[in-house]
């Protein structure tokens, strides 16, 4: 105990300089080559405790630790700042995109939808063409209005 | 749902740090984001990407601006499109179907992860009941394509209930209308012509191991009654000639083969690689060794460290990539796997590096009693006497009550690179994936500790070859081409 006592390294961090997240992800970075255990110190200090786990020295450990909070430092930054962007992303990546939904009361697949609309399509474009051509005779007046056809004329009396 | 629009991107940013994790890398730094998009700068202008000063008129703006690396500039939908690719397989459920047919085998080798029993142990083969079950339970998977592997032991000690198994599951495809893929792996010893016949006809594809040249190959796979070697080369051939002759009423497939690295393959990349060039395989996956079942006990011998499998890695992908160069068709298996995340934001298959891991909800292992696993790796950690990754039984469970199991909602939780401390920092998180079973095996825990984690450093390793290939223009090329192939897999 006494040995393993002997050999920590303590290096105090103010949480002032870096908060606590940064010094946990940083003091996690030294965990493969130390125990680590990190405890309150006086208000607004935090103390991070190595011991060697192998032949990694603890000023090699302590050295390691501080060059690793700077580094961590900067990525805790770029991260907190792009996390609203990155939660908006990753949302809007599972939010199914819109589709144009078929009408409730037409029961057709998205499929049956496009066939009908191409089949439309095909039929306006025939009406178009044959107008065009002077074709669109109409000798039983169907296309008329009632009241193109009916209006000036005089109702039967009884 | 509703969705958000993030302000600060239309607004003057207090902070226009770019969305980028990193490492440092040749003198430089790579940049990845979540939408998996790459970009190399030097430590100069790093300090620039970093405090948002790259503006429209630099000569990085473009190449930077695309990859997602300037704020204010970003194309949100482009990107989205690319994560939503990129984890396509979510919304999927279980797509692969590992069923171990017995554990039986005739090989003894000495790295073997499949816990395999001695050849007469037959009360360890999968009966004909629970084959059947375990085709119906795969199937109730929502994947509208299922694969389904049989493996082992050697899987061609229970023929009678391999054939069953295809031809109920062919049924079952045809009735589901899923996309339905069949796989054997087989040390090829006991392939006989009539047993090709049958899984040429219907259509399973087949894969067996092949460690390189003889010596090395008969030294990792000891097999007493014979030449294990000549047997997985006679039947290569012979399925490779039959692919070059392929007939109308089925498709006959490539056949393909494993390597696992041991410490004796070390020094012989050339050898290996020549070997599969030699035998017309167009590709080789450098397969690390595991400490899980036998190998763990053996693993003073047969095992190495993270540093030189990487550097064997490195050797081996320089020699792929010279051949290459000189005509010949060979690709590295796991560098094509991650070039499609890297450089096509596409998921390929690869279920040990994907986030959460393809534990359960990827794959699901059918041991011969019907028990259901996570994985094929954790169903040799139960055969060890631990079932730990136990997630059911195809007798008594729901597929959405194996999902739900304590043993996948572990692995998924624990396999999740943003709850990794180190992994949700790391710049090659976007291509990678922790394995909880490996985890478990070697410190203990399912989360580990991936500072002195030899997977995660393996991992790295491999990561760091690659995107050193990719700064090559020539190298660059080539690897963009096995990508290609990929396609028309």
């Amino acid at each position: 105990m006494r040995n393993q006592k002997n050999s920590t390294v303590s290096v105090a961090v103010s949480l002032r300089d870096y908060d606590l997240d940064t010094i946990r992800y940083a003091a996690y970075a030294s965990s493969g080559a130390a125990h680590v255990f990190i405890r309150l110190d006086k208000p607004g200090s935090v103390v991070a405790e190595f011991t060697p786990a192998g032949t990694v020295t603890g000023k090699a450990i302590a050295a390691s630790f501080r060059a690793e909070l700077a580094d961590e430092k900067l990525r805790e930054a770029v991260s907190d700042n792009n996390r609203e962007l990155r939660e908006f992303l990753v949302m809007k990546a599972l939010t199914p995109e819109k589709k144009q939904a078929a009408s409730p009361d037409s029961c057709l697949t998205a499929e049956q939808e496009k066939e009908l609309e191409d089949l439309i399509a095909q039929v306006e474009s025939e009406i178009k063409k044959d107008a065009r051509s002077g074709r669109q005779e109409d000798p039983l007046g169907i296309t008329k209005t009632w009241e193109d056809k009916y209006a000036g004329k005089k109702t039967r009396k009884k | 749902m509703l969705v958000k629009k993030p302000v600060r991107n239309k607004k003057k940013l207090s902070s226009p740090a770019p969305q980028a994790l990193w490492a440092k890398m040749d003198g430089g730094r790579l940049l990845t984001n979540e939408s998996g998009c790459h970009a190399w700068v030097s430590e100069k202008d790093f300090a620039r990407v970093i405090s948002g000063r790259i503006a429209e008129g630099d000569p990085l703006f473009a190449e930077l601006s695309a990859a997602g690396f300037v704020r204010g500039r970003m194309d949100l939908d482009g990107l989205a499109a690319k994560w939503r690719t990129r984890n396509e397989h979510l919304s999927y459920g279980p797509g692969l179907h590992i069923m171990v047919l017995t554990l039986r085998c005739n090989h003894k080798c000495l790295y073997c992860q499949s816990s395999a029993a001695g050849e007469g142990a037959k009360k360890t083969d999968m009966s004909l009941k629970t084959a059947l079950k375990s085709v119906d339970f795969a199937f109730t998977s929502p994947n509208p394509a299922i694969t389904i592997e049989f493996q082992g032991g050697e899987p061609l000690l229970n023929w009678g209930t391999l054939t069953a198994a295809v031809k109920y599951a062919r049924k079952k495809a045809a009735a589901s209308k899923k996309e339905l893929k069949l796989a054997l792996v087989s040390n090829f010893t006991l392939m006989t012509e009539e047993k090709a016949r049958f899984l040429l006809e219907n259509e399973v594809s087949i894969c067996t191991s092949l460690d390189g040249p003889a010596d090395l190959h008969n030294r990792n796979r000891i097999y007493a009654a014979g030449n294990s070697h000549a047997g997985a080369v006679k039947w290569i051939k012979y399925f490779q000639k039959k692919h070059g002759n392929q007939v109308p009423e089925y498709r006959i497939f490539k056949s393909s083969a494993l390597l696992t690295v041991s410490r004796y393959s070390l020094s012989r990349h050339k050898e290996i690689i020549d070997e599969y060039v030699a035998l017309g395989l167009e590709d080789i996956f450098i397969r690390p060794l595991a400490p899980i079942g036998y190998a763990k006990g053996l693993w003073e011998k047969i095992g190495y460290t993270s540093q030189e499998f990487t550097a064997f890695y490195g050797k081996c992908l320089d020699y792929i990539l010279e051949l290459n160069r000189r005509g010949i068709v060979i690709r590295e298996k796991m560098a094509s796997m991650m070039l499609e995340k890297i450089l096509n934001f596409r998921e390929p298959g690869y279920l040990d590096a994907r986030c959460p891991c393809g534990a359960a909800i990827g794959q699901i292992a059918y041991n011969y009693n019907g028990d259901l696993y996570t994985c094929d790796e954790g169903r040799m950690v139960g055969w060890e006497g631990d079932d730990i990754f136990r997630i059911g039984n195809v007798f008594k469970s729901t597929l959405k009550g194996a999902l739900s199991s304590p043993a996948a909602r572990a692995c998924v939780v624990s396999s999740n690179l943003e709850a990794q401390p180190d992994c949700s920092r790391c710049a090659y998180k976007p291509y990678c994936g922790v394995c909880p079973v490996f985890n478990y095996e070697a410190q203990g825990s399912l989360w580990g500790n991936m500072r002195s984690n030899d997977r995660c450093r393996l991992f790295k390793g491999v990561f760091g070859v690659i995107f050193s290939k990719l700064r090559r223009a020539g190298d660059k090329e080539i690897m963009e081409k096995w990508t290609v192939k990929n396609e028309g897999r």
